[in-house]
């Protein structure tokens, strides 16, 4: 239990430290958004660099990129409502199965979308073809996904084999 | 389910109390009450053996396939 206490605590403190920036971040963006685009020359928080010629993109590209770290993050709120249910010693719950089954949507979903996005940028933006083949952040996100999806299956069937156990008279 | 559970039927055969039978058998009586409504997904050989011997039948006359 000790072990589940020290998580708890780590997920605990990452959700508030992405919370923060996050309630920053949004009324920041939704300034950004109104503005000219000419102002992202100015700004680095983009991973690349801004043409001339198209001024739309970098506004949809920021948003959808936007999207996916809200749907991490709201991962990571699910994953820390899941552990409470550990903490009370229901493991079984439905909630832990349907919320494990969400994580790992949610992860590979940003995780696709992601490296979708990243790659259009370059294609796009810099007129670079560029793929990665080694370890991604993106690529270790979609297998974050899938183990949790995996998870929430392996949780599914012990969940029928201890009912089968509590029903055994 | 195609098994049917004659439980109580012998039970009042025999006039004895589902209270008096899972004491009998050391068995709750809240897991009495699932084997009788045929919630029980399964039955131990040691339960069926004390209830057989408790009520002085055979397995054929609590459990029954139709």
């Amino acid at each position: 239990m000790k072990k589940l206490i020290i998580l708890k605590s780590l997920i605990d403190f990452i959700w508030t430290i992405t919370l923060i920036p996050t309630i920053i971040i949004i009324p920041i963006l939704g300034v950004l958004l109104c503005m000219d685009s000419e102002i992202f020359k100015t700004i680095s928080i983009l991973p690349f660099n801004v043409s001339d010629s198209i001024p739309l993109i970098p506004k949809i590209l920021i948003i959808f990129l936007f999207i996916c770290y809200l749907l991490v993050i709201y991962g990571i709120y699910l994953f820390r409502k899941t552990l409470r249910y550990f903490a009370k010693n229901k493991p079984f719950d439905k909630m832990v199965i349907k919320g494990f089954y969400k994580i790992g949507c949610l992860f590979s979903f940003a995780g696709i979308f992601s490296s979708i996005l990243i790659f259009i940028i370059r294609l796009l933006i810099e007129s670079k073809f560029q793929l990665q083949l080694g370890i991604s952040p993106y690529l270790t996100l979609i297998c974050l996904g899938l183990f949790f999806m995996v998870l929430s299956e392996l949780f599914r069937v012990s969940k029928e084999y201890k009912e089968e156990n509590d029903l055994t008279i | 389910m195609p098994i049917e559970i004659y439980l109580d039927e012998v039970l009042e055969k025999r006039g004895m109390k589902s209270v008096e039978l899972a004491e009998k058998i050391g068995i709750t009586t809240a897991n009495l009450s699932i084997l009788k409504t045929g919630k029980a997904k399964a039955i131990r050989f040691s339960t069926l053996e004390a209830i057989c011997k408790a009520l002085d039948c055979q397995p054929g006359d609590i459990i029954v396939y139709k």
